[in-house]
């Protein structure tokens, strides 16, 4: 039986887009490897596996020269640092509370100023691995399964650091409300 | 005020904190680039990921078809598969039949590839290079089940690049903007040859052969490269 085809649409735009990224990025990612790692070596390898990530998943990804393509590089490459590193960071699994309650208290504080640039602080103060998904998660709305995906980590990972994150913070608001 | 609409509050309030914080460690970053030197990434960096730009689209573009084909073919292939069985029983049809379509663009050369039907249940991922120069020994592979590649190199760090995959269906994006192009036949295999004009590029051969693209990127002259092709096993 003959096999049957249908002719692939043509994308070059992945492979210049490709391009694009690589030669926008590949300082930045280096430098942002280099300063978690401290090893040139393991650095270039970081930056060498994120790019074959972004290889795989170019068609997904925002163009180069965005605000969102930068916030996203950095991301990748700073967790894969920190994988590659192997840290002994062992994620608590926490189960999620869904009907955990927000005080008064910390509302009118997320509403101040005050309480609006604490909150911001506290944000920098934040584990990478819980800032960063929050950021992929709350102001670029990536879903779990492409978080999972960009992170290589597992669905119940994702959710507890996403709920973990937003508890650190919530649990700051309240020590300053308390102050 | 009721929980959902406090989480939505939080929600809110974070995001724009999320991304102010976030806008404060790029612009940190972009000092730190801007205030360090440029790093020189190493040549082998660099090669693999012009391989990497080469290659790029390729295994998507093979699922996407194996999808695509598997949702709409099955009537349609039965009529035209009886019609070219009867038809291919032609000398003259089977000869014109092409396995390899080149097309040609600005900056690179675009193949696509319409083959004998393999699989993944009948790929052969234990294809290697049955001829190479001397001094020149199998030294890393990247395997799916679909493609292999694979690198030889030698003591002075020269590589031969040899990559194979299922072809029906695949496409495949060589750049011609460094390179001269010729075609040849040897043996009743069609070559495509790209000799490079640039360093920093290699020479690179094409071919199609029992339902496989194949290529293979090298400093080496057409004609080793060419007893490469033939010697593989």
């Amino acid at each position: 039986m003959i096999g049957f085809f249908l002719a692939l649409i043509d994308e070059p735009s992945d492979r210049e887009k490709f391009n694009e990224l690589y030669n926008t990025y590949n300082q930045l990612m280096f430098k942002v490897a280099m300063s978690i790692m401290h090893n040139e070596a393991l650095a270039q390898e970081t930056v060498q596996d994120c790019l074959l990530k972004i290889a795989m998943t170019i068609a997904d990804l925002p163009a180069a020269g965005t605000k969102r393509a930068k916030a996203f590089i950095v991301i990748m490459v700073r967790n894969k640092a920190r994988d590659n590193l192997k840290a002994e960071h062992i994620d608590i699994i926490e189960p999620i509370d869904e009907s955990e309650i927000i005080s008064n208290d910390i509302v009118s504080e997320i509403l101040s100023d005050m309480g609006y640039k604490h909150i911001v602080e506290e944000i920098l103060k934040l584990d990478i691995i819980y800032r960063d998904i929050l950021s992929l998660r709350i102001i670029y709305e990536y879903s779990i399964e492409e978080i999972c995906s960009l992170l290589d980590i597992s669905e119940n990972t994702a959710k507890s650091r996403i709920y973990r994150g937003r508890k650190i913070l919530k649990k700051c608001l309240e020590g300053i409300h308390n102050e | 005020m009721n929980n959902e609409l406090k989480e939505k509050i939080f929600d809110l309030v974070l995001k724009e904190a999320l991304q102010e914080s976030l806008d404060r460690e790029l612009r940190e970053i972009d000092e730190m680039v801007a205030n360090s030197p440029p790093h020189e990434f190493s040549p082998q960096f660099e090669k693999r990921m012009k391989k990497l730009i080469n290659s790029i689209g390729r295994k998507d573009r093979i699922k996407k078809y194996k999808r695509i084909a598997v949702r709409t073919v099955v009537s349609i292939a039965a009529a035209f598969g009886l019609i070219f069985g009867v038809l291919l029983t032609q000398p003259e049809v089977s000869a014109a039949v092409q396995n390899v379509i080149r097309t040609v663009f600005d900056r690179y050369d675009k193949y696509d590839y319409i083959g004998e039907e393999l699989t993944v249940d009948n790929f052969n991922n234990n294809i290697r290079l049955g001829y190479v120069p001397d001094g020149y020994y199998l030294s890393s592979g990247d395997y799916s089940h679909i493609s292999v590649s694979l690198t030889y190199v030698n003591k002075d760090k020269n590589e031969i690049m040899f990559d194979y995959g299922i072809a029906d269906g695949a496409s495949s994006f060589y750049d011609n903007e460094h390179n001269s192009y010729c075609n040849f036949t040897v043996k009743g295999i069609e070559y495509f040859y790209y000799e490079s004009n640039d360093n920093d590029f290699y020479n690179t051969l094409v071919w199609y052969e029992d339902g496989y693209a194949f290529s293979i990127f090298a400093h080496l002259s057409k004609e080793e490269l060419v007893k490469i092709a033939e010697n593989i096993k």
